[in-house]
């Protein structure tokens, strides 16, 4: 019952009811309503392209108008019954959809846009010209009604025909089919490397959107019992874009309401204006401005409510018991190495990324790839899956040649793989992200009927994928609110999800706390006994303590592979991988950076005092108090999920602070816009560095400068290696240089605070050093926060450190007083020993 | 003595009072039934283009409608009349505006359809509604095969306009250059353009067509030249006309072969200004000497409320409305059926010419003008000066028009 309350059907039905009376009542035509029951069926059809498959559309008109000459044509010459033309129109749209998707598909944003709207457009001429059999610009007139003559009876009609319709799309959109066409909108690389592929369904995605215009286009030559070109020309291809826009993209109501008030609106103005277009589009205009969200959008608003409302919210209950994730037996995994290859090579223009690279992977074995950053790891990666193609060598799975193999092909024979950076589905909840994985697999996955959540293998194995990396207490928080070591577990489970004979994970353990990471590892390794792990990573010491077998890349080239304990102790991979310096800090250089002078005030620059914060109500931040001294280096530290990135978005304006007061140097900037607080002199170094993929190194820099801060000669003097790779584009840095990127991008402007969030996320050990030597010269000049969950890396190089958790600071003292007290780290940051023995 | 001639004449005032009291009220009892009905307004329909590229055009046509009703006083059959003007954009949208007058408004009848396609499909509603429909439209097939009895149209059909015209163009020359839009007015225009010639045994020196909406005609124009043709046969739409006029005298051809379109209104070449060309058919033009005495009436009434003579169409629609108000007092009810017969039937006097709908297609019985734009345009409302006058006589008409052998029009029953 309650599921029928929500159901978008019973509601359409309710509002059709009340305006039909309406209608009634005061004596209006009725023959206005049934057109904007019309329209609305336009406008969801198109809207199941837009907002579930994720492709914009703008000569969704094609279908409409075709439909309405295939309905009028076929009514006129071959039979004149209503039910005939609309079977007729939506076969005809079911077949020309088909074709003209697998023509327009290869193309994605906005030339998959044009390509529609050419489409239509050519359907115009050639309506418009084909005079003798489509009446030209006169169009058909004259199309027999017989079953339903009178306006209220087809009036009844065209609703039953727009419900039914509303509620196929309804069920389809819960069904597996509609599932998938969802998570592809989201992130369409991901479901490729799911094993799904994305191609055919966006072609059924694109022939079903198709058939539910064409018989809107049906319905309206029966309305009008006549044809005409106008739907057709580009003047009017936009309208179902601009209604369904105008009443709320991301609802499954918003068609209604853009529908109805975009014809009542326009029959409004034309009767009693003469230029009523000149008072229409500005209604259009404000509506878009006060309302972006759309009608509906507003509507939940105005009762305290967010987020989209496309499908339904719920997830199937939790089972009393989960069942332990159980990974499958491995049977299908004889003693032949699982992956080979063989002389594999590739080349950007002048730069190899890899030369020449012989490697095998046997089966039950954790095979760990190492090496230091701008190695060619994540190109090996590509290059198997087959995101990439490899110029020259072989790649032999299960004994089969796959180098030329299409991706989905590969995931189907049992290739599995996890990404660098977290790549799920945003707008889905943590249950669906995985269950879509595991639904994968399923023979039912094509099903465009059932309910999705109505097949039980599949959400059992879904709780228990979710049990096994800790997040089924989180099953239903949508994507967007979870931590970022959350969204690598959730990454984790997706990838899990395959099936797969062979993992191929890349740097799984990225941004997780020490609690996470042993979790995690444990999962891996018990993966490896009944599977094959090909691992990247670049925790030596767990990799080190968990692997079977290594293999080190350096500059694209294979220098090492055999057992942990011999590769360890290889010079060659000491050399390349550890620095030469091992793992010891060097000194702080003597030459400080150029920095505005320090404001001779004695009081603290940064002052923090009860600050609140959160994301879209939540408290995050729960009263945190902090001070920074002028020139100054403090660590915040804490687990996943505490706040310490909430805490930097609070200070930088990027989110608002609920309660509480920010003061920086004397001025309070809490509320103030985020380039209002970076003008003050507050820089940030972002989580995922955020540098301009396009532009150059330099570009990067210069972009960024101002007067007062470091000069291109400083800079490169922190940091050589960017000097070298002045003119490169940054899309083509490695993690670290990246990092040192985005750190120097900071120093251009003249900034008196630093924030650096997980500075050292991601980055071989020597690379972090360099970083670490940067840090420890800034610091005296400028003040510098670092916020890390690694503390052993950071405390040497601060002053004062904060422990954040829960939202509140748990700790505030000297760094040195923490490095020492290993119980007080173990407490607050959940670290154990470095060298635990992998269960 | 005074108290008694004061009572007395008292008295006297009372039942005098009393007496037209009394009878006044009787009268007016009985007049209340009269009364009550005269007071109920007769509602009529304009559907003309409020917006768009055919705006001037719609705008002049509503004006003189209303202004015509205005000066007949604004009653029919004793009643209050009264108008709704709603727009005309594209053909699916008139034909729902004319269903909201139909179905809301209740009108008795509707004046509409200034564009070919719109009036198909006007007419087609009409006839499902019943609703008689004046259409100012010149689409050969509205009075041929899909003529209905409640559809009449007041302007000339293309292939009429045509070969009205052709006899002045072939006394210019018999080599001719087409240019033409492309869709299918512009079709029918260049197949009679084309019959006319074969006739005649004229050659046809180019062909050129272009689509709706061309802005730049420079290369046409120059082919046009080098085919040194006697007379250039145009059927451009909207505003294609005046901007190729302007275009032709920037290339100096103003004073070359003329330009020819079979009708045009005039805001078309009003919208050239002085450098407008050429040789025109038009229905009726606001100067013309031979306008009945109620048409220079409208015109300066016209020309008085709103600045501006009236331009073809605005005419067409007011000798229309004139028509309409005629038919139904002659009728003297403003029943569907009664108003049809009215149409069918009334007759006004167009000077030495009589003004009526033909009985068998509805086509409205009118002279046709050819006119030349002057050499040098001073006022660009009269920058128009009549050649001749086709046909020259009433006899005439019936063949220009077309005979009911020719015809596919058969109308069917009330």
């Amino acid at each position: 019952m309650r599921r029928a309350i929500r159901s978008p059907v019973l509601w359409t039905a309710i509002v059709f009811a009340a305006m039909t009376t309406a209608a009634l009542v005061l004596g209006a035509p009725v023959g206005r309503i049934t057109q904007i029951a019309i329209y609305v069926l336009y406008g969801a059809g198109v809207n199941l392209l837009i907002a579930y498959t994720g492709l914009v559309p703008f000569g969704a008109s094609v279908f409409f108008g075709c439909g309405t000459y295939a309905a009028a044509l076929f009514m006129l010459h071959v039979a004149g019954n209503e039910l005939a033309g609309l079977v007729f129109a939506l076969v005809w749209s079911v077949v020309s959809g088909a074709l003209l998707g697998l023509v327009v598909l290869r193309r994605r944003g906005l030339y998959f846009s044009l390509l529609t709207l050419a489409a239509s457009q050519i359907a115009f001429e050639v309506v418009f010209r084909w005079t003798s059999f489509t009446g030209g610009e006169n169009g058909l007139q004259n199309v027999p009604r017989p079953l339903f003559p009178t306006a209220i009876s087809f009036h009844l009609f065209t609703l039953a025909v727009l419900l039914a319709s509303l509620w196929a799309i309804w069920r389809m959109v819960h069904s597996p089919y509609g599932r998938a066409l969802q998570a592809i909108r989201d992130n369409e690389q991901r479901m490729s490397s799911l094993g799904y592929d994305t191609w055919r369904l966006k072609l059924g995605a694109f022939t079903l959107s198709g058939a539910f215009v064409g018989v809107a286009g049906g319905l309206l030559a029966q309305l009008l019992q006549g044809a005409y070109a106008n739907n057709l020309s580009w003047q009017h291809a936009g309208d179902a874009l601009l209604m369904v826009v105008l009443g709320g993209v991301h609802h499954s109501l918003g068609a209604l309401w853009g529908a109805s008030v975009f014809i009542l609106l326009e029959d409004f103005l034309s009767a009693r204006l003469e230029n009523w277009w000149l008072v229409f589009a500005p209604a259009i205009i404000v509506f878009a401005l006060v309302a972006p969200e759309g009608l509906h959008g507003l509507f939940r608003r105005g009762f305290g409510r967010s987020g989209w409302t496309l499908v339904r919210r719920d997830i199937p209950a939790r089972p009393a018991a989960i069942r332990p994730f159980a990974a499958g037996d491995g049977q299908g995994l004889g003693e032949d190495p699982v992956l080979t290859v063989r002389g594999l090579s590739k080349a950007f223009g002048s730069l190899s990324v890899a030369q020449q690279l012989d490697f095998e992977v046997a089966p039950r074995r954790l095979h760990s790839i190492i090496g230091p950053n701008g190695a060619g790891k994540t190109t090996l990666f590509n290059m198997l899956t087959g995101i990439l193609q490899p110029d020259a060598g072989e790649i032999r799975f299960l004994g089969m040649d796959i180098t030329r193999m299409p991706v989905h092909r590969r995931v189907q024979l049992g290739l599995g793989r996890s990404f660098q950076i977290v790549s799920v589905f945003p707008n889905l909840s943590v249950f669906e992200n995985v269950r879509i994985a595991v639904q994968a697999r399923n023979p039912q996955r094509h099903a465009i009927w059932r309910d999705a959540h109505g097949i039980p293998a599949v959400n059992e194995r879904t709780w228990s994928l979710l049990a096994a990396v800790g997040l089924d207490h989180r099953a239903e928080a949508g994507c967007a609110n979870l931590a970022h070591g959350e969204r690598r577990l959730l990454d984790i489970a997706v990838t899990l999800a395959t099936d797969a004979q062979l993992l191929l994970l890349d740097e799984p353990l990225a941004g997780l706390g020490e609690a996470d990471r042993i979790t995690v590892s444990r999962l891996i390794r018990k993966l490896a006994d009944s599977h094959a792990v090909l691992l990247i990573e670049h925790d030596l010491d767990r990799v080190v303590a968990l692997s079977d077998r290594i293999t080190v890349l350096h500059q694209g080239r294979l220098i090492a592979d055999g057992e942990p304990a011999e590769i360890v102790r290889e010079p060659a991979v000491v050399a390349a991988y550890l620095g030469t310096a091992g793992t010891s800090m060097p000194a702080p250089a003597p030459r400080p950076l150029a920095a505005p002078a320090i404001a001779a005030a004695s009081g603290p620059l940064l002052r923090v005092e009860g600050l609140v914060a959160g994301y879209g109500g939540s408290k995050v931040l729960d009263s945190v108090d902090l001070t920074v001294e002028p020139g100054e280096a403090v660590a915040v530290l804490g687990r996943n999920g505490v706040g310490k990135t909430t805490l930097l978005r609070s200070l930088t304006g990027t989110i608002p602070v609920t309660a509480g007061d920010v003061v920086f140097d004397g001025a309070s900037i809490a509320g103030q816009r985020p380039f209002v607080i970076n003008r003050r002199g507050v820089a940030l170094v972002p989580e995922g560095r955020r540098l301009f993929p396009n532009l150059t190194v330099v570009e990067n820099l210069r972009i960024a400068a101002r007067p007062g801060g470091a000069t291109l000669d400083e800079v490169y003097d922190l940091f050589p290696r960017l000097k070298e790779r002045a003119r490169q584009r940054a899309e083509s840095l490695s993690g670290g240089e990246r990092q040192m990127c985005a750190v120097a991008r900071a120093l251009m402007a003249p900034s008196r605070l630093v924030l650096l969030d997980e500075p050292f996320e991601g980055l071989a050990p020597a690379v972090v050093a360099e970083l670490s030597a940067a840090v420890a010269r800034l610091r005296g000049e400028r003040a510098v926060v670092l916020v890390e969950h690694q503390a052993e890396k950071l405390l040497p190089l601060v002053d004062r450190a904060y422990v954040l958790v829960n939202g509140r600071v748990a700790f505030a003292g000297s760094s040195a007083s923490l490095a020492a007290d290993h119980a007080l780290q173990a407490r607050l940051l959940g670290m154990v020993e470095a060298d635990a023995a992998p269960a | 003595m005074h108290t008694n001639h004061i009572s007395v004449s008292h008295t006297a005032r009372t039942t005098r009072r009393g007496l037209l009291l009394a009878s006044g009220f009787t009268a007016a009892g009985l007049a209340l039934p009269a009364l009550a009905q005269s007071g109920e307004p007769i509602k009529l329909g304009i559907v003309f283009p409020k917006q768009g590229t055919f705006a001037q055009l719609g705008e002049g046509a509503a004006n003189a409608a209303v202004l015509t009703l205005e000066m007949a006083g604004g009653r029919i059959l004793g009643r209050p009349a009264q108008t709704t003007w709603l727009d005309e954009p594209n053909p699916q949208t008139a034909q729902q505006n004319m269903q909201k007058l139909v179905d809301e408004e209740k009108v008795a009848a509707v004046l509409g359809g200034a564009s070919g396609a719109t009036a198909l499909a006007l007419s087609a509603l009409a006839r499902r509604t019943k609703t008689p429909l004046i259409t100012i439209s010149g689409a050969a097939v509205l009075t041929g095969k899909d003529c209905n009895r409640y559809t009449f149209r007041s302007n000339a059909p293309a292939p009429v306009a045509v070969s009205a015209i052709t006899p002045a163009m072939l006394e210019r020359g018999k080599r001719w250059y087409f240019l033409i839009t492309d869709y299918a007015y512009g079709h029918d225009v260049y197949n009679a353009f084309k019959a006319a010639l074969d006739a005649a045994g004229g050659t046809q020196v180019g062909y050129d067509r272009m689509p709706l909406g061309t802005t730049d005609f420079s290369a046409f124009i120059l082919k046009i030249r080098q085919a040194r043709p006697d007379v250039v046969a145009t059927a451009l739409s909207g505003n294609e006309l005046p901007t190729f006029l302007k275009q032709y005298a920037e290339f100096g051809m103003r004073n070359g072969a003329p330009v020819v379109s079979p009708i045009i209104t005039d805001t078309d070449n009003v919208a050239a200004g002085p450098q407008a060309s050429g040789l025109y058919g038009k229905v009726w033009h606001h100067s013309d000497p031979n306008n009945s005495p109620e048409d220079r009436a409208f015109t300066e009434a016209y020309r008085r409320k709103h600045g501006v003579p009236p331009h073809s169409n605005a005419l067409l629609a007011a000798v229309s409305m004139r028509l309409l108000l005629a038919a139904i007092q002659q009728a003297g009810s403003t029943s569907p059926e009664a108003i049809v017969r009215g149409l069918e039937t009334v007759r006004l006097q167009d000077g030495a010419f009589p003004l009526y709908f033909r009985e068998w297609d509805h086509q409205l019985m009118r002279r046709i003008l050819v006119l030349r734009v002057r050499n040098q345009v001073t006022d660009l409302w009269d920058a128009l000066e009549i050649v001749k006058q086709v046909p020259e006589t009433p006899a005439g008409l019936d063949a220009l028009y077309g005979t009911q052998a020719q015809s596919e029009c058969r109308l069917g029953e009330v």
